[in-house]
């Protein structure tokens, strides 16, 4: 079987469908959002996928390196205590393209995501969660002694 | 032709513990190669989503900021050994990737 990304998108709208039972949020439809990974801007990516709404802090935690050896990688966890996390967002401010990440989340997942991202130079990293009390975030800066965008 | 990831589900507790390995050059397309000065196109994954038993647990957007050879971790509340847990990817050139693992307990 040839599996183009139509037929995968095909697939992944059918099995959202049984998915849709157990209330799964409707973000999985989402599009790839082309503007705010384009960006070169931080502000105006984090404007998009905010949505320009109030985010405060708290209820989210960044695990990350206080000094990364190795930008190009760069180990974090982003978890939440919020109930029904929607979606984790991630950013890293001072990057070439700071929008990295968005992770859609249903309620069978614990609320925290692990990865590794790229660092160009030393940043602060963002990450922002939206979930029924509002969006709220947490920012933690990353000294990279070499970067990895190069 | 698919590629293969590398996955792993544990239980343990209740929760499953998902970690999966992709093999990805994830070109952001800045990037020169140094002998000829020409720009290496990007290349990168932009979706991936994860199924427990065919339902959809986990899906996410990644940009050029993902990590060459993404690893990816997270844990799914439930699941019983057995279950099957199935990643698969897409890049921007419309290749594909995927892996399955069976839920070990621990």
């Amino acid at each position: 079987m040839k599996f183009t990304r139509r037929s995968l998108l095909k697939y992944s709208s059918l099995s959202a469908i049984g998915a849709a039972i157990t209330s799964f949020s409707s973000s999985v439809f989402a599009q790839w959002p082309t503007a705010p990974f384009e960006t070169k801007a931080f502000d105006e990516a984090f404007s998009l996928i905010t949505g320009g709404a109030t985010v405060n802090e708290g209820h989210v935690t960044i695990e990350a390196p206080q000094i990364a050896d190795n930008g190009a990688s760069v180990p974090i966890v982003i978890s939440t205590d919020l109930e029904g996390a929607e979606s984790i967002s991630v950013f890293v401010e001072n990057n070439p393209r700071p929008f990295i990440t968005t992770f859609y989340l249903n309620d069978m997942l614990a609320s925290s995501v692990s990865l590794r991202v790229k660092m160009r130079e030393t940043s602060d990293l963002i990450a922002v969660v939206k979930s029924p009390k509002g969006q709220f975030m947490a920012r933690q800066n990353v000294k990279v002694t070499a970067g990895g965008c190069g | 032709m698919s590629k293969k990831v590398k996955i792993r589900a544990t239980l343990k507790d209740g929760v499953t513990t998902v970690k999966a390995i992709m093999t990805h050059p994830m070109e952001t397309g800045s990037r020169k190669n140094k002998e000829t000065g020409e720009l290496i196109p990007a290349h990168f994954i932009k979706e991936v989503q994860v199924t427990l038993n065919d339902e959809v647990v986990m899906n996410t957007h990644w940009g050029t900021g993902i990590s060459k050879n993404p690893y990816l971790s997270f844990q799914i509340k439930g699941g019983a050994a057995g279950d099957s847990v199935v990643l698969t990817w897409t890049d921007n050139l419309g290749e594909t990737g995927s892996g399955e693992a069976k839920i070990k307990a621990k």
